[in-house]
């Protein structure tokens, strides 16, 4: 009889594994899994949201002004994953499969005007949520509307790190990009094993660029006691004759051009130096990019040039190698699209915007407090390395990678122009990231 | 007296449209009625000095800057600020800024008054810039409080209500409106008129045409700065490019020629169609401003007296409609 | 030399280099204004314009040389139609002294025009345009190097100048041009045919703006942005110099070059300020400029 009973027990238990197993089994039928869709269909110019009860995601970028590829770069990204989503059939929120609907709003990156489309976007589009933006002082705009109407606002291209000290922190607010600190201190880490010793710092004359340079005279302090940073200068944004600044520089007699400069002040501050025959490197965020390599006429220009990313397509593992594969395959003979790796930003936003709807998914719903209460201490796994939501300002924990430009380089166009070094430099998270800001716990 | 009727016919529709404008209309429309409340009375406070003492002013958002930046740094700086002395302030601070340079402005005319203004507010922008800790330069001042409206007997009204901000905001920007109206009633308006078509003939009667300059400047500059104050206060930010960027002069110039010059009420039609156009064609903002671009041009071609010439043309064919009536009227009564 | 000497001669090229363009579009303005008393809003718009044109030749044919002839030659057409279409049937008004207004608010309203147009046509974002092989490299000496594309503007300065003089100074059209300017009215009781005079010089100052929009545009990225800080630039080279005065235009185009360059070397944030302020005073103190010689 005890045995009978044993037999059927276990039997029973088998049962309930194997239930729970398909269970398990089939929950994929209602959730995606990243890089499942076939991206030979995705044409970022010509895409089609559904209409209707979606999930609507306002875009917050600028679409005109100087700024507006960052803003089209954007659209081009969360539409890959936003096509990758759908064609997975969407995500289940509140009991129901829905697909995402992206609405734009053309910030202009001017703060006035950013303000009205950002209200349009919550007040007359009803967004269920928002995402962006390049420009610190725009993103700013963004957390008080987010505080304001409730509204979820993914950061993941605004750096300035005041952006969640205690006085703009609002739980609406998420970022999930590294801040001007993080990147300051693994640069100035990687130098530190490096013989470059006199820096220049040349930055954008407003919140960003201010930022950037505090934050790397502090990291210096603490990394590099012997450098000497031999100058210093703020330029205005969108600045169209860099000369006089770039012979500035060159009388400084710096080794090493420390910028936090972005597109298209970037692409001109290279070309500037190109033209002016200047082969001092530059590091950054922002000077990896294909589009301003493929412009310089100088051999030697951009060699040495030093990037910093969370994400960078030089990262080897698994995960990172299928990613580069799968993007390279769609966009290696693309004439419209000059970037055929994902590099540091490209790779970066795409990881972002995955994992916000991963956590909308494991949420399962459109609530903000519930968003917020599965994102805060969250983990998640994106192609370079770990994302992890620190409860305390809402700031993402992450390794840091460097990596400096070679040429020829594989991962360049054809394989044979400055693109990175094969492999980057990891730089922990305990040593690039500074402790929660005061007055938040 | 039945001139002052017909100005009645224009007040009162506008005032009720207003008033119930928030009950009608959405939160995000209503956002779009009071900017445009605000940028017809900077428009207002422009024309002024464009069409009553035929100075052309490049440089007008200076005031308009002075008053949103005398407001945020009055909430900023000063501890439990009550809302009406900080718009006072921003209304000060601009009248402050044309009486300091109306000794160098008054002198000018023409091209000069046009290039003196353009150089103070390009020195303003310059000073903004250099001096971003304190103004936030391209970042702007965001996020200051914005105090209730305290009314004795009633109590504290809160103004980040909109409804209750809007209509705070309109009755402020209506009684401006309303004054500078009356101002230009005054037999000083009329004196300032005058003064613009011969000022010779002004000095020949006992004025000094030097100081009725300046005063017009300095009412000028105030509403300008009542503008910009309450422009700061609905924005809840005040940024350099908001209100000293490259157009930030020019716009209120064309709505004034779109409106029409030398009448009071034109620069509110000009804001007006601006406005709509804008908003009509939300989704490819870049045409809209082509079209209104394209629209300005045939105006000062085609209509020169703006908007406002189409509105005379049909109420001269309706009085002339009318007396047919009337004295048709007449002739069968006699008949 | 060390590297102090040779900051100050690189500013001072650069410096040179900004001066000579402004140069170019300020004459154009200077001349427009001391003949027809028009303050021509736009005439930074058609800089910029002909940079546009100038880089969408380039996409066409691939020759930076021919874009230095083609696009000036457009834009000189633009620039008469306007003047034929616009400015003179505003003339016909008889507005008397609100004409300014008009005439101002009609320039205005082409400046916008142009900059939303360009942006309709081309977008928003920098357009890069490269310098032509044949200047493309540096020029050496003593440890010095200077991009020979920077030069060359210079040079091409120099040569438009020396031509813009040869034309006023040497030529009979320059004698009624310069008549003009002085006093229109009396060239006209003359027998000068004045508005035919107008066009050309509305032409020739258009051309100068193509010239130095075209030859701006490798070295200044070409955006929508570009007319701004050349509009500003050129009043106050015209307020300073004096309205209608070509010498004025010149000294005072070369100072602002000057200035701005060693501005950012030692006076970042200032020298806006510093040539506002001048502005200001001059026009106080001295309406005509500091070469002007009549209202």
């Amino acid at each position: 009889m005890k045995l009978v009973r044993a037999i059927c027990t276990s039997l029973r238990f088998l049962g309930l594994v194997f239930i729970v197993g398909v269970g398990l089994h089939a929950s994929p039928v209602f959730s995606f899994t990243p890089l499942q869709a076939d991206f030979s269909t995705y044409e970022a110019k010509k895409q089609v949201f559904p209409t209707g009860d979606t999930i609507k995601v306002g875009l917050f970028e600028p679409f005109s002004g100087q700024s507006a590829s960052a803003g089209e770069i954007s659209y081009w990204l969360l539409g890959w994953v936003v096509h990758d989503i759908n064609s997975q059939g969407g995500i289940l929120v509140d009991g129901k499969m829905k697909k995402i609907q992206v609405i734009k709003a053309d910030t202009a990156t001017q703060p006035v005007v950013a303000k009205r489309a950002l209200q349009r976007l919550i007040l007359n589009d009803k967004v269920d949520l928002f995402v962006g933006t390049a420009g610190s002082h725009i993103a700013i705009i963004g957390n008080q509307l987010a505080k304001k109407y409730k509204k979820i606002f993914l950061n993941y291209s605004s750096y300035s790190v005041h952006l969640m000290d205690a006085q703009n922190f609002n739980k609406y607010t998420f970022r999930a990009c590294s801040t001007t600190d993080i990147n300051a201190r693994a640069l100035a880490y990687y130098f530190s094993k490096t013989p470059i010793r006199k820096f220049y710092i040349l930055c954008q004359d407003y919140s960003y660029g201010q930022d950037f340079g505090k934050s790397i005279k502090r990291a210096m302090d603490e990394f590099v006691p012997d450098a000497d940073i031999v100058g210093e200068v703020y330029h205005p944004l969108w600045l169209k004759d860099f000369a006089p600044y770039l012979s500035k520089v060159q009388a400084s007699g710096a080794e090493m051009i420390i910028s936090s400069d972005w597109p298209p002040d970037s692409w001109n501050l290279m070309l500037a130096m190109d033209q002016m025959g200047m082969t001092i490197p530059v590091s950054g965020q922002f000077f990896d990019d294909p589009r301003m390599s493929q412009n310089l006429k100088n051999k030697k220009a951009g060699i040495g040039n030093t990037v910093v990313n969370f994400h960078l397509c030089n990262v080897t593992n698994e995960k990172n190698s299928r990613f580069n594969k799968i993007f390279h395959d769609r966009y290696q003979n693309d004439p419209e699209v000059q970037i055929d790796w994902p590099t540091g930003v490209i790779g970066g936003v795409i990881g972002h915007f995955y994992w916000l709807f991963d956590v909308i998914q494991r949420a399962g719903t459109l609530d903000p407090d519930k968003i917020i209460a599965t994102w805060e201490g969250d983990t998640y796994e994106t192609f370079s390395g770990t994302l992890s939501m620190r409860k305390c300002d809402h700031q993402a924990v992450m390794d840091m990678f460097v990596s400096t430009l070679v040429s020829p380089s594989k991962w360049s166009k054809g394989g044979d122009r400055l693109g990175y070094q094969d492999e980057a430099i990891r730089i922990p998270s305990s040593i690039v990231m500074s402790p929660c800001p005061e007055g938040l716990e | 007296m039945k001139r002052n009727m017909r100005g009645w016919l224009i007040w009162i529709p506008m005032i009720g449209a207003l008033a119930i404008a928030p009950q009608v209309l959405g939160a995000f429309e209503i956002t779009i009625v009071l900017g445009m409340a605000i940028f017809a009375l900077f428009s207002i406070s422009l024309n002024l000095l464009l069409s009553f003492a035929g100075l052309l002013s490049f440089g007008h958002a200076m005031f308009f800057a002075a008053g949103a930046y005398g407001t945020v740094f009055a909430l900023e700086y000063i501890q439990g600020v009550p809302l009406l002395p900080a718009v006072l302030i921003g209304a000060l601070s601009a009248a402050f800024l044309a009486l300091a340079l109306s000794p160098l402005l008054v002198r000018a005319s023409g091209h000069t008054f046009a290039m003196l203004t353009m150089a103070f507010s390009q020195i303003m922008y310059a000073i903004v810039m250099k001096y971003s800790t304190i103004t936030g330069g391209n970042d702007g001042i965001s996020g200051f409080p914005i105090p209730a409206l305290g009314i004795p007997g009633i109590g504290d009204i809160d103004m980040t209500m909109e409804r209750n901000f809007y209509y705070a905001a309109i009755t402020i920007l209506g009684i401006s409106a309303w004054v500078m109206w009356f101002f230009t009633r005054t037999p000083f308006g009329s004196i300032m008129i005058s003064m613009r078509d011969n000022p010779e003939r002004v000095a020949y009667l006992g004025f000094n045409v030097s100081i009725s300059k300046a005063v017009v400047l300095v009412v000028s500059a105030w509403f300008a700065g009542v503008a910009g104050s309450v422009y700061a206060l609905f924005q809840n930010m005040v940024s350099v490019d908001g209100v000293l960027g490259p157009m930030s002069s020019f716009t209120p110039l064309i709505n004034c020629f779109i409106g029409g010059l030398g009448t009071f009420i034109g620069p509110v039609f000009g804001t007006g169609i601006g406005t709509m156009l804008t908003e009509l064609m939300s989704a490819h903002p870049e045409q809209a401003q082509l079209v209104f671009s394209f629209v300005l041009i045939l105006l000062v071609l085609f209509l020169p007296g703006g908007v406002m010439t189409l509105y005379w043309k049909v109420a001269a064919k309706w009085m002339v409609l009318q007396n047919r009536i009337q004295s048709a009227f007449l002739k069968g009564n006699h008949g | 030399m060390d590297s102090m000497t040779i900051m100050m001669i690189t500013q001072g090229i650069h410096g040179l280099a900004y001066g000579m363009l402004l140069f170019l579009v300020a004459s154009g303005f200077t001349l427009i204004f001391g003949m027809m008393g028009i303050l021509n809003i736009a005439h930074a718009s058609f800089f910029m314009l002909a940079a546009y044109v100038g880089f969408q030749v380039i996409q066409w044919s691939g020759s930076f040389w021919l874009a230095l002839i083609v696009a000036p030659i457009v834009i000189t057409v633009v620039g008469i139609v306007m003047e034929r279409v616009m400015l003179r049937r505003l003339r016909k008004f008889k507005l008397g002294k609100a004409a300014v207004l008009f005439e101002l608010m009609l320039t205005v309203g082409v400046m916008v025009c142009i900059e939303e147009a360009v942006k309709n046509l081309w977008g928003t974002d920098p357009q890069i345009v490269n310098v032509p092989a044949l200047l493309g490299g540096l020029l050496r000496y003593q440890g010095m190097q200077y991009p020979i594309y920077r030069m060359f503007i210079i040079v091409l300065s120099c040569a438009i100048l020396l031509l813009l003089g040869l034309v006023l100074y040497k030529t009979r059209l320059g004698n009624f041009v310069r008549a003009a300017v002085q006093d229109a009215e009396m060239t006209g009781a003359l027998g000068v045919n004045v508005p035919l005079v107008f066009s050309f010089v509305f032409g020739l100052g258009t051309w100068l703006a193509g010239v130095a929009g075209v030859a701006a545009a490798p070295m200044l990225t070409v955006f929508p942005g570009l007319a701004n800080q050349m509009m500003l630039d050129s009043f106050i080279v015209v307020a300073l110099g004096g309205f209608g005065s070509l010498l004025g235009a010149f000294v005072i185009s070369m100072l602002l070059g000057e200035l701005t360059a060693f501005g950012i070397q030692f006076l970042p944030g200032y020298s806006t300020i510093i040539l506002f302020g001048f502005m200001v005073l001059v026009l106080t103190f001295r309406p005509l400029g500091l070469f002007g010689e009549r209202e």
